[in-house]
């Protein structure tokens, strides 16, 4: 009998199947059984279960451990009867981050004598919080696709009116050179697009904007 | 931090709770998944039956009760009997600071359930039912200091404004105080506590993987020990 199988009974048999810490330092963890996920079903929060009691007056703490990473419980001194206590955490001690199944299966769970001897654990085991958040449709969009290219525009190094329709976005995509676009023709305010960037101005209420670059920069132009 | 403590009863005890009175027992026949659930036997008397939930773990592992100004808590909840007089109404659920009400799910006879927030005397706030017996329904509620959220099955019987009183630290499921001698069988399962009004959902479980392999030992003597192939 593997020394797993005595603290593999569920409900807990007491004194019927135990380990017993000998002295202070002595330690022990076991694997535990992988956890099982539906498709889509994620990790909320895990639970090392040590249940233990001290037959002499010794003192420890339950352990949970994933690779080197290890938490546990305060040293503490358990009564006589068998009672199970919890190592709780949301987060991977291994990363700080939130549980993989990786993770969880790896755990060890187990327990460390502090101080004296006679701590005696009939029962250890993880308990897993699982969910499977909602799935969220996708809606259909509400109108046909409208995308329009236009013709290239060639700069001329001064303002160039573009007519943008009411409710539709203007794409813009200078090449080479940067442009600069106005609300007003000749105006001072403006807003300028690096070259080779793409940006999307709209959606309109029927304006006019004027574009403006060094000549002979193209000037990429669509409507959506 | 949402999730402070869950339980599934699924060690086959009732270790996980903070404390249990009256007729409270743990079997497969109580369980909504997994190995285990739990059966609260209401006596139809002025007696109690209820478990008592933590919302937190202590220093040395053991769950417990903390007080916070949001008390969040999801449960599966089956019932198999209901009071057998309409019209007057037994807790279901008991969401206190210590024994001081803050906010409670009442059950009549005709399966509907209430929600009261406030003091004890408040007026219900919100309805749902009637429930149907021997179904599972997943029951959440959150209780901030301003507002309430209220869902059954994952979605919202009521949500709106109120105000519990105060903190809390405490949840009880099945009668912790009588009302009017009333009884029901409540079975529960999959129950969780948080602090926020983050929701999990139907679709919540709790899951106990078992010691199946060795790790490293030192120290430890086993019980019975290995006895030797003659």
């Amino acid at each position: 009998m593997e020394y797993w199988a005595h603290v593999a009974q569920v409900p807990q048999d007491g004194d019927a199947t135990y380990l017993e810490g000998m002295y202070p330092g002595a330690a022990f963890n076991v694997g535990v059984a992988d956890v099982a996920l539906a498709p889509g079903e994620r990790i909320v929060a895990v639970a090392g279960a040590l249940c233990w009691r001290n037959n002499s007056s010794g003192s420890g703490r339950a352990v949970l451990r994933v690779g080197l990473a290890e938490l546990a419980t305060a040293n503490f001194t358990p009564g006589s009867a068998y009672d199970t206590i919890f190592v709780y955490t949301l987060k991977s001690p291994a990363t700080g981050k939130p549980w993989t199944k990786a993770e969880v299966d790896a755990v060890l769970v187990g327990a460390v004598v502090n101080a004296g001897s006679g701590l005696r654990a009939t029962q250890a085991g993880v308990h897993v919080l699982l969910h499977t958040p909602p799935v969220v449709l996708l809606k259909a969009k509400e109108w046909p696709m409208n995308f329009k290219a236009l013709e290239p525009l060639t700069a001329t190094g001064s303002d160039q009116a573009v007519e943008v329709p009411r409710g539709a976005t203007l794409i813009v995509r200078p090449l080479a050179a940067n442009v600069e676009v106005r609300d007003v023709a000749g105006g001072t305010a403006k807003l300028t697009i690096p070259a080779d960037s793409l940006v999307m101005l709209g959606p309109s209420y029927g304006q006019t904007v004027y574009l403006r670059a060094t000549a002979g920069t193209v000037i990429e132009l669509g409507l959506t | 931090m949402p999730v402070q403590w869950f339980a599934g009863f699924e060690a086959g005890d009732t270790n996980e709770l903070v404390g249990l009175a009256g007729a409270v027992s743990v079997g497969a026949p109580y369980k909504r998944s997994g190995n285990y659930g739990c059966r609260i036997s209401v006596p139809q008397s002025t007696g109690t039956a209820y478990i008592t939930l933590a919302n937190g773990f202590d220093a040395n592992g053991n769950p417990t009760t903390v007080s916070r100004t949001a008390y969040t808590l999801g449960f599966g909840m089956r019932l198999s009997t209901l009071p057998m007089v309409q019209g007057v109404w037994e807790y279901l659920l008991y969401v206190a600071y210590s024994t001081t009400h803050r906010a409670s799910l009442r059950l009549d006879g005709n399966g509907m359930i209430r929600l009261h927030v406030g003091a004890s005397g408040s007026p219900h706030i919100a309805s749902f039912g009637p429930i149907e017996l021997g179904c599972w329904y997943f029951c959440e509620l959150a209780v901030l200091p301003d507002r309430y959220i209220w869902r059954m099955d994952g979605q919202v019987v009521s949500q709106g404004l109120a105000s519990p009183g105060g903190s809390m630290n405490a949840a009880h499921l099945g009668k912790r105080f009588n009302l009017a001698s009333q009884g029901y069988t409540l079975d529960v399962d999959e129950l969780y506590t948080g602090d926020d009004a983050m929701f999990y959902g139907p679709t919540t479980r709790v899951a106990r993987l078992n010691a199946n392999a060795n790790g490293t030992a030192a120290g430890w003597s086993i019980y019975p020990p290995d006895v030797p192939d003659p």
